[in-house]
């Protein structure tokens, strides 16, 4: 009888010979795109406008984008967290939201459960006022905030939702207290804004300059330091004197363990998905602020949103427990 | 703007772009049939399978689908007592029972006439009326919202059926399934039990069909009927020997489609809450109260005239503000993004011929359910009841997980879904009302963020809940509604017995 090494070792020859043609092969089948909201939000748009892109740029293999919604994303990040480190299940994260909900709620993934591979777009966060209120400056607003601590009300998605931080950065930035009125999304907070029933509210800039073109509400500032290509009209709270520098930074990650030759692959597509100029038409046409960083420095930005957010945590919870 | 809807209307003279419309509506009405295929799935599955084509062809599809899928609802809500969609519940009220009574084809001619004057009224607005309604969309903040959901809670006394108690603990109970979730206002979880899954509540989508359709279907198995109804039985078709009276309806249409409006400008509250809504107005404002739940051709007028007419209308703040009021609209709004078109005031300007041709083909589609949701897809689906039961059960349940598990992609929501079924299956045997339950769940979430929003704006003054003219006549209009029953009691002892 053959000692059993005899046996197996062909096996696991022929084992690892398939994952090494698996590596220089990919893709060769399908690729699950998980997105953690549900379709027609901005982070779906993105996906399903990448997808066809990415599947050029890869050579092969469909990538089809799946909606996981729920838990602000936390659903989906924890199926992708668990499952099979291949390169065929990818995710597209938004920062800082990934972030966010690992504090005060019940989610179970870390931020070393990814492997991350580089990133589409950063769209800094920004204030937007009532036409009628008296702020026309991130000056005016602080001011006013400091004069009457806690009475200027500032809407955003949710308690805990990358437009609540943004709130809370600012308040920590200059030292003010705003009344934050939570909202079930961005688009109930802007009508809110919008018909007068609040002051400002906190969302991406992208979003909110179109009603500043039409001037149904004012953009005061970008939570940036430096003012973005789409709204170059727009001053940033950090020329104010207000270093923050907070907003959405949406990326692919994979999960924990995929070959790093698979990374490379993904981090290589989506870099020349971003310098295709049909891709690039169709952002401007949406208002994304595309921004390429590839994966160690995607994951460099997450640990310091992570680390920034720790100390926040510390010193206020945002939710009671 | 004249010259715009003319050059519009130009423009939709053109084969794909009829094509489309009519493909659209199709698919909408088989869309809005099956139960856990929603309006919102069909434009989610099918807007990024438009990006490549012109912008009319695929509006054309968007619109078809929309108007094709809230008639869509009403079939199965007629023949099998089983709302194929949220907004169809209502509808099966009425529907059914003229079913039972052999009155299948009356019933399903209603619903779809009904539908397209809904839809009609309701695009004949976003064409004429858009920018003053849109006012009407900001004027709302979160007390006057509180008040609207307020307004719905008190109106579930109409349905509340025989046994009072039983309806007011069925609508309790919805309203605790709506406690379920992160609390908005703190952040924290409530009634979780630590599983990221209830974390955003439990969707409309997944109550609808644990309550309304499983227990049908369970039923269906148990009553085992081994012979189906045949066709010629429901005198479908020209062999109709009686034609359905339209006029006693005129009224119905004309109340129901300027409520679906005015709920439709609403961001959040949606057609379900307008079928709701016109359906209970119909019932009290109808001499014979009583007749209603029986089989009364208004009811399933007024419920298919309200969840239709909210269609086009919920279109004008996204259209005209840009900002999304619910997710079909959030939708419809991503699919002119990719379109190059930014919905906002500039909109009408800047994209006019196009924009005027969405409007129209809203306008065009509901008409076209005169001839495919009246003529083809009636007779079609009325085969359906030539299907032993036996056989239909399974069927049934296969489309609604499939329906279902397409919207979040969890097989949770299933395993929740079956729950609420084996509930609502021992709930029918012991005749509680289900209908006050999902009022309760819609209404439960709109009532409490809004009352704590507001409050948190006053930072704790209740009088800002009456501060604007708009909460003042909300409020005396709930007021009103609790005080007539009250009133008709007192008078009717003074004057003798009632009847």
């Amino acid at each position: 009888m053959k000692p059993l090494s005899l046996i197996l070792a062909p096996v696991l020859l022929s084992l690892s010979g398939t994952t090494a043609i698996a590596q220089a092969d990919y893709p060769s089948r399908q690729i699950e795109l998980l997105v953690g909201f549900s379709a027609g939000g901005a982070l779906d748009i993105l996906a399903r406008q990448a997808a066809p892109f990415l599947e050029k740029h890869l050579g092969g293999g469909d990538v089809v984008v799946i909606n996981r919604p729920g838990a602000g994303g936390a659903l989906m990040q924890t199926q992708l967290a668990g499952a099979n480190p291949d390169g065929y299940t990818l995710g597209l994260l938004s920062m800082p939201g990934v972030v966010t909900v690992l504090f005060g709620g019940d989610v179970d993934y870390e931020i070393e459960d990814f492997e991350y591979s580089g990133t589409f777009t950063f769209e800094p966060h920004s204030v937007m006022v009532g036409m009628d209120t008296p702020f026309e400056t991130p000056a005016d607003l602080i001011a006013a905030a400091r004069e009457r601590p806690g009475e200027v009300t500032l809407g955003g998605a949710g308690i805990g939702s990358a437009a609540h931080l943004a709130a809370l950065v600012l308040e920590r930035a200059a030292d003010v207290k705003f009344a934050f009125i939570p909202s079930p999304g961005a688009a109930e907070m802007q009508n809110q804004v919008m018909g007068g029933h609040i002051d400002g509210g906190v969302t991406t800039i992208s979003s909110a300059y179109s009603r500043h073109q039409e001037q149904q509400a004012r953009v005061i500032g970008t939570l940036s330091s430096e003012r973005t290509s789409v709204a170059p009209d727009i001053a940033t709270f950090a020329e104010a004197g207000y270093d923050v520098e907070w907003g959405a930074l949406r990326g692919i990650a994979a999960p924990k363990g995929t070959p790093p030759e698979i990374m490379d692959k993904i981090t290589e597509a989506i870099r020349l998905t971003l310098d295709d100029p049909e891709f690039q038409q169709i952002a401007a046409q949406n208002n994304m602020l595309l921004h390429f960083m590839d994966g160690d420095r995607f994951e460099a930005n997450v640990r310091d949103i992570y680390s920034n957010l720790e100390e926040i945590w510390a010193e206020e919870p945002w939710i009671e427990e | 703007m004249i010259a715009d809807i003319l050059g519009a209307a130009v423009a939709l003279m053109a084969v794909d772009i009829i094509l489309a419309m009519v493909l659209g509506t199709l698919v909408g009405i088989i869309v809005g049939a099956l139960p856990g295929l929603t309006t919102t799935i069909g434009l989610a599955i099918l807007i990024p399978l438009s990006f490549g084509l012109s912008p009319l062809v695929a509006l054309g599809l968007m619109a078809g689908l929309y108007n094709g899928s809230m008639y869509g609802g009403a079939i199965p809500a007629v023949l099998l007592n089983i709302p194929g969609t949220p907004a169809a519940i209502a509808t099966t009220f009425d529907g059914h029972p003229m079913t039972q009574q052999g009155n299948a084809a009356s019933a399903l001619r209603i619903a779809c006439v009904s539908s397209a004057m809904g839809g009609f009224i309701s695009a004949l607005a976003l064409l004429l009326l858009a920018p003053p309604l849109s006012l009407v969309t900001l004027a709302f903040g979160p007390p006057e919202y509180f008040w609207i959901a307020a307004f719905g809670l008190v109106s579930i006394a109409v349905l509340i059926g025989g046994d009072p108690i039983k309806g007011i603990l069925s609508a309790l109970l919805g309203l605790l399934i709506s406690s379920v979730g992160m609390d908005t206002v703190t952040g924290r979880n409530r009634f979780s039990f630590g599983n990221l899954e209830l974390v955003d509540g439990v969707s409309i989508v997944v109550v609808l069909i644990g309550l309304f359709a499983l227990p049908r279907v369970l039923q269906m198995a148990e009553d085992a009927t081994l012979t189906g109804v045949r066709v010629a039985d429901l005198k479908i078709g020209k062999g109709d020997g009686k034609p359905v009276a339209f006029g006693p309806l005129i009224p119905t249409w004309i109340r129901s489609s300027v409520i679906g409006v005015m709920v439709g400008i609403l961001p959040g509250a949606g057609g379900n809450i307008a079928a709701f809504l016109s359906y209970n107005e119909a019932k009290r404002s109808d001499r014979e109260p009583d007749s209603f739940g029986k089989g009364n051709p208004k009811g399933v007028a007024a419920a298919e005239t309200g969840n239709s007419s909210d269609n086009a209308a919920s279109l004008i703040p996204t259209l005209t503000l840009g900002v999304p009021g619910n997710a079909i609209a959030a939708l419809i709004m991503g699919g002119l993004l990719v379109h190059g078109m930014q919905p906002g005031p500039s909109l009408f300007r800047d994209n006019g011929e196009i924009v005027y041709g969405f409007v129209l083909q809203m306008m065009i589609t509901s008409v076209l359910l005169f001839a495919l949701g009246g003529m083809v897809a009636t007779r079609l689906f009325a085969q359906v009841l030539c299907v032993p039961q036996v056989m239909l059960a399974p069927m049934i349940v296969a489309l609604m997980c499939l329906g279902l598990y397409t919207v979040n992609n969890s097989q949770f929501e299933l395993f929740m879904m079956i729950g609420f079924g084996v509930f609502g299956y021992v709930l029918t045997k012991i005749n509680f009302p289900l209908p006050p339950m999902i009022l309760g769940v819609i209404l439960g979430g709109m009532a409490e963020q809004n009352l704590r929003t507001a409050l948190l704006i006053s930072r704790g003054d209740w009088w800002h809940l009456l501060a604007s003219p708009i909460s003042k006549g909300l409020a005396a209009l709930v007021v009103l509604v609790l005080l007539i029953p009250l009133y008709r009691l007192i008078r009717s002892r003074h004057t003798g017995p009632a009847l």
